[in-house]
C-alpha cells in the first residue's frame, strides 16, 4: 500500500490559522488579486492583524507584482520546510513565482493537485489569517482548495466589476457553491464608478440572498500604487469595503 | 531544511496510522523518495531517526524499520510520446533547487527534447510516499 505523507503535513501546517479567506470569481480580470492585496494591507495596516498570503494561481502568479515585489531577486529561506516570503513585519507570501520565477508553466489538473498539495506540505506559516488569491475560473485550485482546507474556519469571498458578463459569472458560481453548503462569505464589487454600479452589485448580492460586501472604486492609475504606496490609497478604499473587512476581522477573533 | 519537512510528514503520518489501528509498533516501512525531490539522504535519515525517537518519547509509538528506496525520475511528452529521463536534461542550480521544492516547477525549466513541448508528464521520481 502506497501512502502520500502530505495529507498529515498539509493538515498540521493549516491548524494554526484562525481563519481562511478565499477570494474567488470565475470571470477573469475583475480584481481578484488587487482585492486581495488591499484586503490584506488593511487588515495587517489597520487591525494588527498577522497575515498570511497564498497566490493560488500556479500557472500565471501576480500578486507579488501587486505587492511590489520582485521574486527574481529573492532566495527561498528554508528552516524545517519553507519559509513564506516575508513582505512586512504582518504580512508574508507564498508564491509559485517563489519557485519559477519569471517563466509560466503550464500544468494540467492532476499536476496543480499535486503542486498545490506540494506547497502546503511544506509551507511554514507565521500568520492568523490565510488570504488566498485563486486564478479565474472554477477548477482545479478551487476543487483542491474546497477538498484540503477546513470549511469551517473558511470565508469566500466572491469578487465582480458591475459588468452584465461578470456579474452573470458570479451568479452562476454562487449558485454552485450555495447548492453544495460552501462557506460562501457574500459577494464584493471591484471598479465601480458610481452609485448605479455600486446597486448593480447590491441587487445581485441580494437575490442570491448573499451579503453584499460593498465596492472597491474604480481607481485611475492604479498601477502606480502597486507596492509599498497601496498605503496611500488604502483611506480611499476601506470606507467603501468596510463589511468585508468585518466579516474577516470578526472570523478572525474567534 | 526541505528534509526535514518531508522527514516530519512521514512519521506524522506513521504515527496518525498507528493510532488509528490502536497500535504501537510498526515493524518495517518503506520510503520511496522520488529524484526530482533533490534529497540529501543523510540529512532525511537523520531528520527520520531523529522523528522517530520523538514518535517514541511522546506517542509511544515505536518505527523498528525504514528503508529508503530512491527512484529515478522519468518523463513522457504528452505531445509527441517521447520519454526521458532527468540525466537526459540539463539543469542549472537555480532550477534543480527549484524542482527539488515543487516538482511541477519542472514546467518551466524543461522542454520535450524531441518536440520542444513544455506539456509533458512527470512518470516516475516524482515525490516521497510511504510504502508498508
Ligand atoms: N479598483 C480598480 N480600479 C482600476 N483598475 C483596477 C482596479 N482593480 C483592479 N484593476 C486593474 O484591473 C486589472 C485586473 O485586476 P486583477 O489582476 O486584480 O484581476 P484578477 O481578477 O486577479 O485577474 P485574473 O482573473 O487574471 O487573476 C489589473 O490591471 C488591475 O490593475
Ligand atoms: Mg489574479
Ligand atoms: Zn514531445
Amino acid at each position: 500500500m502506497a501512502i502520500d505523507p502530505r495529507a498529515a503535513a498539509i493538515k498540521k501546517n493549516l491548524e494554526k490559522f484562525d481563519a481562511f479567506v478565499a477570494v474567488m470569481s470565475s470571470k477573469g480580470g475583475v480584481g481578484k488579486t488587487f482585492s486581495v492585496a488591499i484586503l490584506a494591507y488593511i487588515l495587517a495596516n489597520n487591525y494588527d492583524v498577522s497575515v498570511s498570503l497564498l497566490d493560488m494561481d500556479l500557472t500565471n502568479p501576480t500578486l507579488h507584482m501587486v505587492l511590489g515585489l520582485d521574486m527574481k531577486s529573492v532566495k527561498i529561506e528554508e528552516e524545517k520546510g519553507i519559509r513564506p516570503f516575508k513582505v512586512s513585519a504582518k504580512m508574508e507570501l507564498m508564491t509559485m513565482a517563489y519557485f519559477v520565477q519569471e517563466s509560466s508553466i503550464p500544468l494540467r489538473g492532476k499536476e496543480i493537485e499535486n503542486a498545490v498539495r506540494e506547497i502546503l506540505s511544506i509551507t511554514k506559516w507565521n500568520g492568523n489569517i490565510l488570504l488566498v488569491d485563486m486564478p479565474p475560473g472554477f477548477s482545479d485550485s478551487h476543487l483542491e482548495f474546497l477538498r484540503l482546507f477546513t470549511l469551517s474556519k473558511t470565508l469566500i469571498i466572491l469578487v465582480t466589476t458591475p459588468q452584465l458578463l461578470a456579474l452573470k459569472s458570479v451568479e452562476k458560481l454562487a449558485i454552485s457553491l450555495l447548492q453544495e453548503r460552501a462557506p460562501v462569505a457574500g459577494i464584493m464589487g471591484n471598479m465601480c464608478m458610481d452609485v448605479s454600479e455600486d446597486e448593480k452589485i447590491r441587487k445581485t448580492a441580494t437575490q442570491l440572498n448573499l451579503d453584499y460586501l460593498g465596492c472597491i472604486p474604480y481607481i485611475a492609475g492604479i498601477e502606480n500604487y502597486y507596492g509599498s504606496r497601496l498605503a496611500e490609497i488604502i483611506h480611499r478604499i476601506e470606507p467603501s469595503i468596510k463589511k468585508a473587512v468585518e466579516v474577516i476581522v470578526k472570523r478572525g477573533k474567534r | 531544511m526541505h528534509e526535514w519537512a518531508l522527514a516530519e510528514s512521514i512519521i506524522l503520518t506513521l504515527v496518525e496510522k498507528a493510532k488509528s489501528e490502536n497500535k504501537n509498533v510498526i515493524e518495517s516501512v518503506e520510503i520511496v523518495v522520488g529524484e526530482l525531490q533533490g534529497i540529501d539522504i543523510e540529512v532525511f535519515e537523520f531528520a527520520l531517526n531523529e522523528l522517530r525517537n520523538l514518535a517514541k518519547e511522546e506517542n509511544n509509538i515505536i518505527i523498528k524499520n525504514f528503508r529508503i528506496v530512491e527512484e529515478k525520475a522519468s518523463f513522457r511528452c504528452n505531445r509527441c510520446g517521447y520519454v526521458w529521463k532527468l540525466d537526459d536534461t540539463s539543469l542549472s542550480a537555480e532550477a534543480r533547487e527549484s524542482i527539488h521544492f515543487i516538482p511541477e516547477a519542472a514546467h518551466g525549466f524543461i522542454q520535450c527534447p524531441k518536440c520542444g513541448s513544455h506539456d509533458f508528464e512527470i512518470v516516475s521520481g516524482r515525490g516521497v510516499y510511504i510504502r508498508l
